[in-house]
């Protein structure tokens, strides 16, 4: 090899200029999260070999250019491996340093095979469920599942990247063929009768409230009920103030005056209506309700189109499809969401063909359960979902543990007791996952993942663990283990040196 | 003598701080066996005192509230203890309402409510009460509810400042609704009459319903009874979207899990309901009435008799409440910053001795132990309250750099024996308990961790050793800057003073790396455990492992003799930077924490910080000419590989 080029690579230059490049990036690669987010500066800055612009503290850099993760890591670990070739020699005094760079190319290895062969799924069940599959993360597929028999199911699934408007799905062992009538990467699925009803309610409630103020002796008469509740009386003082009224502390004797000057009490009761109305329809549309979440998004969609003054009618409200659960749900596409917290809802509109002739359109959703389409005598299931991976045993959710700190919401403790059956070795055992306590089982690792309180408070029974396929998690483990005792090697051994250099100093 | 002034200093200031011990005795009412009552508050057993000190650290950013702002100290103001002011919040809450409590700074923020800017007749333009916001709250809420729609990132000042004021009335407003109704008149009569017509009017309500004759009075009372309790219930539901939960100030009426603690609005919904009243609620409300009537006497056999019945079955609560109150008392690590700064004092007049006094020394040296001997006992009194390793949040963490620094500047101090090791440990100590202080002012500092830091394990290896690296790298720092400092300005370093100094930069910097290493990757395994994922380069991830490559560079840069011994120096500076934005600066981007208040405060101090390190940076390589100390001549010849000569130079 070319002399200058091994010396290049074994330069203890070279290290430091990558370590500093490696400092610059993290930092940029921290500051940058704050405009992209951490999913996208992990693409775009860590497992990546170059980057290329950047926007830190609201200033766009078009023109900044840095190496990336992949880059510096690599050069790290070439530099530590040929320094270590060209300068191994065995002795005590040199073991920590060997021992650490010998580590630290263990860790920068282990985190390159992470990157590149983990696998994030989930695995999501209530009380008493039993699972054999994981699902993907952010990954869906369209599944048609036909039971052969008690145990057993043929299922056909299209995974995501397929799933395109217009496209015409064909399957030997489908009864029929698949046209994509629409496809949308996020969209809210609301109950037809449930916005009709939540409709109702608030044009009843709206209703009564112009009749309440319909005229101006009703002003006293209101103001008397209202008066002892806090929140309303506010309500009333602030209108009252609004028409020039300067003592409003009594709110009863204040509507009196009012009630008495027709100049003002038209506009009282005007302000008093749109008070109230605006506070109405806000609690709808901020509307939601743990036990019947289709009724919540009812009223979200019902106040959503009263605002905009549009009506509330069978008419404006159409069907997503003509057979299935889409015959009664109507469709409010909304934007998809970037942030890690939380997800879309894809759906689809699928027109189903058979013998030359439509059978219909079915809506799909994560948010619906699998809906049958029969043809002939044969049932066909379909469903949107997330990407599922079976596995060869099977796990059921004896117990799902949530507790909060007493008093506050405060996460406690989430625990999840789980039995596993495994048909191949005859396992049949109960083991319990909690969080920092995770199950490794079958080349799988399963965390508990910590719900959020809007998860929670929707479905209490449920439990959600967290699968991760990882091959080289003992990495990590290994290389701390290695460097750590390299360096308390290294610096102990500088230490008694010292030590015993200054011992021999002072005496002499 | 001199053999025994250091240890005579050292005693006077040992004396100083027994005498802060005993708690001073109540006068009038037992304001101190009020203060140690147990309430169960953010998910934790604790007394009213620590309710107390928290909503003034909140509302007014001290500990005590002082009725008369407007007077200088020499006028005698009147100051009172958090819990006196509590009281009167709970039990008198129209005559809480005239207490200027509310810190006010930003001029449109007063501009908004009306106030008066500057002092004037009975104002200091900077403190208002309740009755001075009331007027305008309207305007208030309506700014608040802007400013919070607005992401947090990009609130400015008068944001801020509005957000932190409507959460402190808001509080304000919960506090008043904890023991009885706000508006109660006389709450001890009105939970009587509530407790007597509860049945009939339930009678009522229920023949209503099934359209038989019922009886009116009875009914509309109970309705009236039972909206006020809602009202109540109210702040605390609102409150859960704020994470601002209500205290549970009623005891379980069997057994002692905390589970069982209740509002006092819920406690009442629940006895309208039909459920058997909890039996504190009369003990408070005697004790409401007593206080409003002035009733010492009453007041003290009432609350003595309610601390009586929870004798026995709530013996741990007691004994803990009482703990913690001491420790709210005694307020430990002020006192240690207080010794800190005397501790400076001490080593930085020593160096500017005209004879060689090492009893100065000596005294600095023995007081910065005494400090560190109070930091330490408030962080294992924290420990044992809270039953957690010692770093369990960024206030812990400072108080722990305030303990590990110290420490390690008595090492180099053991070693060297020149005051350096002492000026370093104090400084960083008491820069350190003050950014605590500021810590303090956000929240409950002994607060209960979420389940993913349900850790003891993780929390005493990972988060102890990575906050030891942060504390060593402040320590490599603040050496670098003595050099600068004494080399440029003054005529004190010697060429072997600056070996000394390299020296110990040195063996400090390998130990943060050390440290900063271990931790850092205990942090990716802890993550590997607990979500599946060795490391995420999340903000916090990030700012630690820069702390480790900065030391790793700084090492690497000596090794190969591409920096000498100022060299060193000077870079060892530059890690003040990188850790401080490590230790703050990650908090400070917006992403997935709560920005309020002191982190907007944070951020001007960081940049002050950072921007006096680069300052000393560029002064430290000015050429040698240029400083007073005479360091021409001695560079690079003389210059030895790092002690122990680790790694060859390249050729």
């Amino acid at each position: 090899m070319n002399r200058s080029l091994w010396k290049f690579l074994t330069s203890l230059r070279v290290t430091i200029v990558l370590l500093g490049l490696a400092i610059v990036l993290v930092f940029i690669g921290t500051v940058a999260q704050a405009d992209e987010g951490l999913y996208q500066v992990q693409n775009r800055y860590f497992r990546h070999w170059i980057v290329i612009g950047t926007t830190l503290w609201g200033y766009k850099m078009p023109w900044f250019v840095w190496p990336g993760g992949y880059s510096i890591g690599v050069g790290l670990v070439v530099n530590l491996l040929a320094a270590h070739i060209k300068r191994f020699h065995w002795s005590m005094s040199k073991l920590g340093i060997q021992l650490t760079h010998v580590g630290i190319i263990i860790l920068l290895v282990g985190q390159l095979a992470t990157d590149m062969l983990q696998v994030e799924s989930h695995m999501t069940f209530n009380e008493g469920e039993t699972d054999n599959y994981i699902e993907r993360a952010r990954y869906h597929e369209l599944a048609f599942t036909t039971d052969l028999d008690k145990d057993q199911q043929q299922v056909v699934a299209v995974p995501e990247p397929l799933l395109k408007q217009g496209e015409t799905i064909n399957n030997s062992k489908l009864p029929f063929t698949v046209k994509l009538q629409t496809y949308g990467g996020n969209g809210d699925v609301v109950s037809i009768a449930k916005t009709m009803d939540a409709g109702n309610k608030l044009t009843a409630a709206l209703g009564t409230l112009e009749a309440e103020f319909s005229s101006a002796d009703q002003l006293v008469p209101q103001a008397q009920r209202v008066a002892e509740t806090p929140g309303r009386a506010e309500i009333w003082r602030d209108a009252l103030r609004g028409v020039g009224e300067t003592d409003v502390e009594d709110i009863v004797a204040a509507a009196k005056r009012v009630a008495a000057d027709p100049a003002k009490e038209g506009k009282l009761r005007a302000d008093l209506k749109q008070r109230f109305r605006a506070g109405m329809l806000m609690r709808f549309s901020n509307m939601s309700d743990d036990k019947d979440p289709q009724m919540a998004s009812g009223m979200r969609l019902a106040a959503e189109r009263v605002s905009a003054g549009q009506p509330v009618t069978e008419a404006s409200l159409p069907p997503a499809s003509t057979e299935g659960a889409g015959a009664h749900m109507t469709l409010r596409p909304l934007p998809e969401v970037k942030d890690m917290d939380t997800r879309s809802f894809p759906y689809a509109v699928l027109d189903i063909q058979a013998g030359g002739k439509s059978l219909g359109t079915w809506l799909v959703s994560e948010a619906l359960r699998e809906q049958p389409i029969k043809v002939g005598d044969k049932t066909v299931y379909v469903s949107l979902r997330g990407e599922r991976h079976y596995l060869p045993y099977s796990i059921k959710l004896l117990h799902a543990t949530h507790k909060v700190y007493a008093g506050s919401d405060i996460p406690k403790d989430f625990r999840s007791r789980i039995l596993i059956s495994n048909p191949t070795t005859k396992e049949n055992r109960e083991t319990e996952i909690s969080m920092n306590d995770p199950l490794r089982y079958g080349g799988l690792a399963f965390y508990q993942y910590q719900m959020t309180k809007d998860e929670l408070d929707r479905s209490p029974g449920q439990s959600v663990l967290q699968v991760v396929h990882n091959p080289s998690w003992l990495a990590p483990y290994i290389g701390c283990i290695v460097v750590a005792a390299g360096m308390l090697w290294q610096f102990l051994h500088h230490l008694v040196g010292f030590i015993t250099k200054r011992r021999t100093a002072r005496t002499a | 003598m001199k053999k025994w002034l250091p240890l005579i200093i050292t005693l006077v200031f040992v004396g100083w701080l027994i005498g802060q011990i005993p708690v001073p005795k109540d006068e009038g009412f037992a304001v101190h066996e009020f203060a140690q009552l147990p309430i169960l508050n953010g998910g934790r057993r604790q007394p009213m005192d620590s309710l107390a000190r928290n909503a003034l650290l909140q509302m007014r950013g001290k500990q005590s509230a002082n009725y008369e702002p407007w007077k200088g100290w020499y006028q005698h103001p009147k100051i009172v203890s958090a819990t006196e002011w509590l009281m009167e919040v709970l039990m008198n809450p129209a005559s809480a309402d005239t207490r200027p409590i509310f810190r006010i700074d930003h001029p449109d923020v007063k501009g908004l409510l009306g106030l008066p800017r500057e002092a004037g007749f009975e104002t200091d333009g900077k403190h208002f009460s309740w009755n001075q916001l009331q007027p305008k709250s309207d305007a208030l809420l309506k700014e608040a509810q802007r400013a919070s729609e607005v992401a947090s990132s990009s609130r400015n000042q008068f944001d801020k400042a509005v957000l932190n004021l409507w959460r402190a009335t808001f509080l304000y407003q919960q506090l008043k609704s904890t023991v009885q109704p706000p508006d109660a008149r006389d709450w001890r009569e009105e939970l009587g009459a509530f407790l007597e017509n509860r049945e009939a009017g339930r009678a009522a309500a229920i023949a209503q319903q099934s359209s038989k004759p019922y009886d009116e009075k009875a009914l509309s009372q109970i309705m009236s009874d039972v909206e006020r309790f809602d009202s109540m219930e109210h702040y605390d539901e609102f409150g859960k979207r704020l994470e601002m939960r209500m205290a549970m100030v009623l005891p379980p009426e069997t057994g002692n899990d905390d589970m069982g603690w209740k509002r006092t609005g819920q406690a009442l919904m629940e006895a309208a309901r039909g459920e058997t009243p909890n039996f504190a609620l009369a003990y408070y409300a005697k004790m409401g009435a007593d206080y409003r009537s002035g009733d010492v006497e009453n007041f003290n056999k009432d609350l003595q008799s309610y601390r009586q019945e929870l004798a026995g079955r709530l013996d741990t609560n007691l004994k803990e409440a009482s703990k913690e109150t001491f420790f709210n008392h005694l307020q430990l690590f002020y006192l240690s910053m207080n010794i800190s700064i005397f501790a400076f004092l001490a080593a930085i007049v020593y160096w500017f001795r005209p004879v060689d006094w090492d009893w100065l020394r000596r005294t600095a040296a023995y007081l910065l132990c005494l400090g560190v001997l109070v930091t330490t006992i408030g962080i294992i009194f924290r420990m044992v309250l809270i039953g957690r390793p010692p770093v369990i949040n960024l206030y812990s963490s400072a108080t722990f750099i305030a303990f590990g620094a110290p420490v390690l500047g008595l090492i180099l101090e053991g070693f060297w024996r020149n005051s350096i090791g002492v000026v370093v440990g104090s400084v960083i100590s008491g820069l350190c308990l003050i950014v605590a202080h500021y810590l303090s002012l956000e929240k409950d500092t002994l607060e209960m961790l979420r389940a993913v830091l349900d850790t003891n394990f993780w929390l005493a290896t990972h988060v102890v050793i990575v906050t030891l690296g942060y504390a060593s790298t402040f320590v490599a720092g603040f050496l670098g800057i003595i050099f600068v400092v004494r080399g440029f300005f003054t005529e004190a370093i010697t060429p072997e003073l600056k070996r000394s100094l390299a020296r110990m930069v040195y063996g400090i910097v390998c130990f943060a790396t050390l440290f900063s290493f271990v931790g850092t990757v205990l942090g990716g395994i802890w993550a590997d455990q607990s979500w599946g994922r060795f490391w995420g380069w999340d903000p916090k991830e990030n700012g630690a492992i820069i702390i480790v490559l900065w030391n790793a560079l700084v090492l690497h840069a000596r090794w190969g003799g591409l920096v000498r011994e100022r060299g060193l120096l000077v870079l060892a500076i530059v890690g003040n930077i990188v850790t401080a934005w490590s230790w703050f600066g990650t908090n400070m981007l917006g992403i997935g924490l709560h920005s309020y208040g002191f982190t907007d405060a944070a951020f001007y101090t960081l940049i002050y910080f950072d921007g006096t390190m680069l300052a000393l940076i560029i002064i430290g390589m000015l050429p040698l000419n240029l400083w007073r100390s005479p360091l021409e001549g001695d560079t690079s010849k003389k210059a030895k590989p790092a002690p122990g000569g680790a790694e060859p130079q390249p050729a």
